[in-house]
């Protein structure tokens, strides 16, 4: 009998390529993963070739100077990029999605509150990014003295909106299909960007333009560690696809790493030779203008189909028995608000601090749980389950995990809210810390000591949850 | 008992997101193995660290 939605048919048996695994939330088999360490790798450098990893560089460029910014970039790419690489074990080993996972730590209805950052947040990256794409397309087609049409509409509902929907309509394997062909392409055409810099202006001259001290290096390695981590939300829905926990993690943090650096240190360069921060001034005065469209549009693609199917995954968790083709219609939509919405450069600086303050934390709290207190092993069949099961805890809450949760939201508005437009999180005292200890990487780290600690001491909500053979 | 050492399973109920009888059947049958240790976490990150900072103060002394 086929296990033909994820609703609680009397099934008995594992079929093999049901697509109930990928578009479901039974967890996919050790046999029905396809995904090996390659195909992983690339996609999540396909994952990360986004226009905003670029500017990254470019954040900070100015402040560092060339040498100081390819340093601070390696640092903080290598080092940010492990939480996530790491929170997303959890779903390669028992194959299930993010927030399925997640119940083991927050609770059956804790989870929600991960599901519905994921949503929200994903309404506005999707319409930042398809209107990217619209604004690339459409001066693209200016500069080939194409007649003025709706050009920008176009583009960014076509590559952000309606090709990604399509694409996950089919099947999220058509993600990996896609990725497997145009990643390496896309890398090529950045490392070209790269090359094209150096050889035009020469190491010398870019390396001896003066650092002016905008931002501390402390404030550009928080940077990338706040924007690599923006990554926790979607790792399982993707990874649970890898073939082998060693594959989705190497593939996760090489793939990550590998693009954070190349991207933001092409960006950084550029910013530094042209005076500008905008990266479709670099690709003209590249004289990149066709390759960088392909950049932008492809990986529109590739980025939007990622986070839908992500926020479509998340939504089936919260209503099992929602359709997913129908799913992955309608999260799409509220994005093309977004579209007309906006830009980048302005909403750069409040998707990092809200990433450092609410998000971080609350995958801290989560490593903590599966790495430290867990150590690797959840209930698969009581990741299901609802009010009796071992993660309902408190009405389907851990107040625990919340508890610690909060801490971390206070402790990081504390150290990092100065970096943030509102006047009353500019605390002094904050931002004297800030300066030895950074925000986001602390925070991830002590949410996820302090909740080890609370389920060492014995916490009785905590203690339920635990098998009886560890308790 | 359920998958690895698992906590409790009774209680299947209204609110459970599927039912017990189709997931049980997957259990033992969704780890593919390759497991990362939290040691190799660490050591990664001990690793990430000489070489950036091994680089830098290289980069400096020339």
């Amino acid at each position: 009998m086929a296990i033909d939605d994820a609703m609680g048919a009397n099934s008995s048996e594992i079929l093999r390529s049901s697509s109930d695994y990928g578009e479901g939330l039974l967890p996919i088999p050790a046999i029905d993963r396809y995904a090996g360490t390659g195909l992983m790798f690339w996609l999540w450098c396909g994952g990360n070739i986004l226009l905003t990893t670029f500017v990254l560089g470019g954040y900070y460029a100015a402040a560092l100077g060339a040498a100081g910014m390819i340093v601070v970039t390696f640092a903080g790419g290598l080092i940010g990029n492990l939480f996530p690489s790491m929170s997303g074990l959890r779903s390669a080993r028992y194959g299930v999605d993010e927030y399925v996972g997640m119940r083991s730590t927050f609770g059956t209805f804790g989870a929600y509150v991960g599901i519905f950052m994921l949503v929200v947040i994903n309404f506005g990256w999707v319409g930042i990014l398809s209107s990217i794409a619209g604004k690339s397309g459409s001066a693209a087609l200016h500069a080939y003295h194409f007649s003025n049409f709706h050009w920008y509409s176009i583009f960014a509902l076509a590559c952000g909106i309606i090709l990604p929907v399509g694409m996950l309509y089919i099947s999220p394997k058509t993600v990996f299909a896609l990725v497997k062909y145009t990643v390496p392409l896309l890398i090529l055409f950045a490392i070209v960007l790269l090359w094209k810099q150096l050889s035009h202006y020469g190491w010398h001259e870019i390396s001896s333009i003066k650092a002016n001290h905008s931002v501390s290096w402390q404030y550009a390695i928080e940077a990338n560690i706040a924007y690599a981590v923006s990554w926790f939300p979607y790792m399982g829905a993707w990874n649970r696809f890898a073939k082998s926990e060693r594959g989705a993690f190497w593939g996760a943090w090489l793939g990550l790493s590998f693009i954070a650096i190349l991207f933001a240190i092409v960006g950084g360069i550029a910013t530094l030779t042209t005076g500008s921060g905008d990266p479709s001034v670099w690709a003209t005065k590249s004289g990149l203008g066709i390759p960088a469209l392909a950049i932008i549009i492809l990986s529109t693609l590739i980025n939007n189909a990622m986070l839908l199917y992500c926020s479509a995954m998340g939504i089936k968790t919260a209503f099992p028995k929602a359709n997913y083709h129908w799913v992955v219609g309608l999260v799409a939509l509220p994005s093309i608000l977004f579209i007309y919405l906006g830009t980048l450069q302005n909403n750069f600086s409040t998707i990092l601090t809200v990433v450092g303050a609410f998000i971080a934390p609350y995958w801290g709290v989560a490593l903590g749980d599966y790495f430290l207190l867990r150590r690797q092993r959840v209930d698969l069949v009581g990741l299901y389950q609802g009010e009796g099961g071992p993660y309902w805890f408190k009405k389907g809450f851990n107040p625990v995990a919340f508890a610690v949760w909060g801490l971390g939201v206070v402790l990081w508005l504390f150290l990092g809210g100065w970096t943030s437009y509102v006047n009353w999180l500019h605390i002094a005292s904050g931002e004297k810390v800030f300066a030895y200890l950074t925000a986001t990487g602390p925070v991830i780290v002590i949410c996820a000591l302090v909740y080890w600690l609370l389920g060492m001491l014995g916490v009785s909500t905590i203690a339920k949850s635990m098998p009886e053979t560890t308790a | 008992m359920a998958q690895s050492g698992g906590g409790s399973t009774a209680g299947s109920g209204r609110s459970d997101l599927v039912h017990k009888s189709v997931i049980a059947p997957f259990v033992g049958h969704v780890e593919p193995g390759g497991e990362v240790p939290l040691a190799t976490v660490l050591a990664t990150v001990v690793f990430s660290l000489l070489v950036v900072f091994g680089t830098t103060a290289w980069w400096m002394l020339h």
